[in-house]
C-alpha cells in the first residue's frame, strides 16, 4: 500500500469580498504519484497549488504533506516545510534577473542549507543545460529558462514537486523537453502535482482531477500501487 | 553565496542606487565636514591662539599693567604649570637702567619661554642661551650702533653689569625700545631676587572658559591678578562654535534629506523586486533572511557613501579652515569612522519601512502575477 503523500480535506478558500475560489475540497495524492489539474480559469487549480506549496493558507479544512498538516505551521515552519518538502516550477519561471542559470539553482541550495557549485552544474547538465551556465536568464530562451526552473526544484531533492502552467510559455519543441524531464522525476519517485490547461500534459499523468467552480468534480482514481512507466490516464479535456 | 548575491544585485542595479548614493554622499560630505571642522578646528583655534601670543597676563593685585614697582614671588609660578589649560608662560622683570648715559627699560625673562609666548618676535641672529647674553630691542641697537658680540654695560643705582650682546630683537611693541636679559641677571642686577612684575600666560580656550583659567591662575599665584587678552580668545572661540552650529544643522538636513531619498530610492527599488522576494519567500527562505540581504544592500550603499563623503567632507572642511580661520584640518580616523558611521546608519534606516513592505508581500499572489 503506497502512503498517502498528500491529503486535503473540506479546504475552503474565500479571499476579501466573499469570493470563494475553493469550496470544500478534499483529495488525497500518493507517494510517487503523478496528478495533473485541470479546470477552466477560475476554478481554484491555481489556488489549491499554492495551499500544497504552502504559500497559502485555506479559510477552513486542512492540507496534510507527508503527514503533517501545514495548515497549523507558523509562516518561519512554512517556510522551512517549502524548503524541504517542494520543489516549485513556474509558468513564468521566475528566475532571479541578475544571476546566472548556475547561480540561480544555488539560490535555491542557500536557503535550503549550503550553496554547492559542482551539485549545482550536475543538476543543470541534467536538463541539457551544462553549455549555459553561466548566462542570465535574459540570454536564454524561454524553453532553457524553464528547465532553470525544474533544476532549481530539483536541486534540495523535494518528494513533491509542485508546477503551475510548467508548458504554458513554451513552444512544442520545449515542451516536449520538459515532459520528458517530468518523466525522468516521476520514474524517479518524485510526487508530481501539475496544474494545467495542456490535454498533452494531462495525458501523461497517472490521474487528473478536474476542479470546477471551486469544487472536485472529478477526482479520478486514486492508484493504490505505482505502476513506473506506464501511466493511467483517467480525465482528458 | 550571500556575497554573490549582494554583489550581483548591486551591479545589475547600479544606475537606480546611483542617485541614492550620491544623497548619502552629500550627507556623509557635510557630516564629515562639520567634525572635521569642530575636531580639527578646536585643536587649531588653541594653536592659533598661541600663535597670537599670550591670551592671559599675570600683574600684581592693585598694579597697574607694566608698572615697574610692583612685584610678586617667582616662586610661586611653578604652581602654573599645574593649570590645565596652560600652554606656555614667560615671566617678566622690568626695570629702568642706564646705558650710554641713558635710561633704558631693563627686561629680565627666561627668553625661551618669552619667544614661545611671543611667537612674532623675529631674532637676529637666533636666539641667545648663556647668562650673561643680552637681546637688544631693534631701535635700541640702532640707536646705540650696536652688533652682535658687541659689550653693552649697564648701571642701576651703583651696581654696574657688562653683558654682550646675542641678538637683535624685532616685536613691533614696546620690546623694540627694550634690553632683555636672562631674567635672574635682572633680578640680581635690580635687587629684587625671587620677583616678577608680570607673566604672559598662553592659555587653550577650547575646553576651558578663559575666565576659568584666569580664576584657578589668580587662586594658585598668590598676590597675582589674571587679566584676559579677550578680544582675541573669545573671538575666536566664538567664530568656532558658530561655525559648528551651522554645520551641524546643515549636516542634520542633508543627512534627513539624503535618508528620505534613499528611502524613496528603495522604495522604488522594492516594488521592483517584489517578484524576486516573493521568489525567494517560495525558495522558503524566511523573512530575517530576505531582509538580511536588502539590509547588507543598503549597507553597502552607506559604506560607498560614506567613503565618497568623507574624501568630498574632508575637501570642504579643508576650505572652511582656510576661508575661516586661515588653518588646515588633517586627517582625522575618528571623524572618517563617525562619517561612516552616519552614512551606514542613514542608508539602513532609509531603507527599513520599503524593505518591510516589500517583505510583507503574499508570494502567491505576486507569482501569479497579480
Amino acid at each position: 500500500m503506497t502512503k498517502k503523500m498528500i491529503e486535503v480535506r473540506q479546504a475552503t478558500k474565500e479571499y476579501a469580498g466573499g469570493t470563494r475560489a475553493l469550496d470544500g475540497v478534499s483529495l488525497d495524492i500518493l507517494q510517487g504519484e503523478w496528478v495533473a489539474i485541470m479546470g477552466p480559469s477560475g476554478s481554484g487549480k491555481t489556488t489549491l497549488l499554492n495551499l500544497l506549496s504552502c504559500l497559502d493558507r485555506p479559510t477552513s479544512g486542512t492540507v496534510g504533506i507527508d503527514g503533517a498538516d501545514v495548515t497549523r505551521l507558523a509562516a518561519n515552519q512554512m517556510a522551512q516545510f517549502r524548503r524541504e518538502k517542494v520543489g516549485l516550477v513556474f509558468q513564468q519561471f521566475h528566475l532571479v534577473p541578475y544571476l546566472t542559470a548556475l547561480e540561480n539553482v544555488m539560490l535555491a541550495q542557500y536557503f535550503h542549507s549550503m550553496p554547492d557549485a559542482d551539485e549545482a552544474r550536475h543538476a543543470l547538465e541534467e536538463v541539457g543545460l551544462g553549455a549555459r551556465l553561466h548566462h542570465l536568464p535574459s540570454h536564454l530562451s524561454g524553453g532553457e529558462q524553464q528547465r532553470v526552473c525544474i533544476a532549481r526544484a530539483l536541486i534540495n531533492q523535494p518528494q513533491v514537486i509542485l508546477a503551475d502552467e510548467p508548458t504554458g510559455n513554451l513552444d512544442e519543441a520545449n515542451e516536449e523537453i520538459v515532459l520528458d524531464l517530468f518523466r525522468n522525476m516521476h520514474a524517479q519517485g518524485h510526487t508530481l502535482v501539475v496544474v494545467t490547461h495542456d490535454p498533452t500534459v494531462s495525458a501523461m499523468a497517472d490521474r487528473t482531477i478536474r476542479l470546477e467552480h471551486g469544487r472536485v468534480v472529478e477526482p479520478g482514481e486514486a492508484m493504490t500501487a505505482m505502476p513506473t512507466g506506464a501511466p493511467r490516464v483517467l480525465q482528458q479535456a | 553565496m550571500f556575497w554573490r548575491i549582494l554583489m550581483q544585485s548591486l551591479r545589475h542595479r547600479w544606475k537606480q542606487i546611483l542617485i541614492a548614493v550620491l544623497a548619502i554622499t552629500l550627507g556623509a560630505s557635510l557630516a564629515a565636514a562639520a567634525l572635521s571642522v569642530s575636531v580639527g578646528m578646536d585643536e587649531k583655534v588653541g594653536r592659533t591662539l598661541r600663535a597670537y601670543g599670550a591670551n592671559l597676563i599675570l600683574v600684581p593685585t592693585d598694579a597697574s599693567l607694566g608698572a615697574t614697582d610692583a612685584t610678586f614671588k617667582a616662586s610661586d609660578l611653578a604652581r602654573l604649570n599645574e593649570t590645565k589649560a596652560v600652554l606656555a608662560y614667560a615671566p617678566f622683570l622690568y626695570g629702568v637702567v642706564e646705558s650710554h648715559n641713558q635710561p633704558v627699560v631693563l627686561v629680565g625673562t627666561s627668553i625661551d619661554a618669552a619667544v614661545r609666548v611671543n611667537s612674532w618676535w623675529t631674532i637676529e641672529p637666533g636666539i641667545p642661551t648663556d647668562s650673561q647674553a643680552a637681546l637688544v630691542g631693534v631701535n635700541v641697537a640702532k640707536k646705540w650702533a650696536l652688533k652682535v658680540s658687541d659689550p653693552l654695560t649697564v648701571r642701576f643705582r651703583d651696581q654696574e653689569q657688562t653683558f654682550h650682546v646675542a641678538g637683535v630683537l624685532t616685536a613691533g611693541g614696546a620690546e623694540d625700545d627694550q634690553v632683555i636679559v636672562p631674567l635672574a641677571a635682572a633680578q640680581t642686577l635690580l635687587g629684587r631676587l625671587d620677583q616678577v612684575s608680570l607673566v604672559q600666560v598662553s592659555a587653550l580656550t577650547s575646553d576651558i572658559s578663559i575666565e576659568t583659567t584666569a580664576r584657578a591662575l589668580e587662586q594658585s599665584v598668590p598676590g597675582a591678578q589674571a587679566k584676559t587678552v579677550r578680544q582675541i580668545a573669545e573671538g575666536e572661540v566664538t567664530l568656532l562654535r558658530r561655525v559648528q552650529l551651522l554645520l551641524a544643522l546643515i549636516a542634520a538636513i542633508v543627512l534627513l534629506a539624503a535618508g528620505l531619498s534613499v528611502g524613496a530610492t528603495m522604495a522604488t527599488v522594492m516594488m521592483e523586486r517584489r517578484r524576486e522576494v516573493a521568489l525567494m519567500k517560495a525558495l522558503g527562505a524566511e523573512a530575517r533572511r530576505i531582509g538580511s540581504l536588502f539590509l547588507a544592500e543598503a549597507g553597502a550603499l552607506g559604506v560607498l557613501g560614506g567613503i565618497l563623503g568623507y574624501v568630498l567632507g574632508f575637501a570642504f572642511a579643508q576650505i572652511i579652515a582656510q576661508s575661516v580661520f586661515a588653518s588646515a584640518v588633517g586627517l582625522n580616523l575618528w571623524v572618517a569612522a563617525g562619517s561612516l558611521g552616519i552614512a551606514v546608519s542613514v542608508a539602513v534606516i532609509g531603507s527599513v519601512i520599503p524593505m518591510r513592505r516589500a517583505l510583507a508581500v503574499e508570494s502567491a499572489v505576486i507569482l501569479r502575477g497579480e
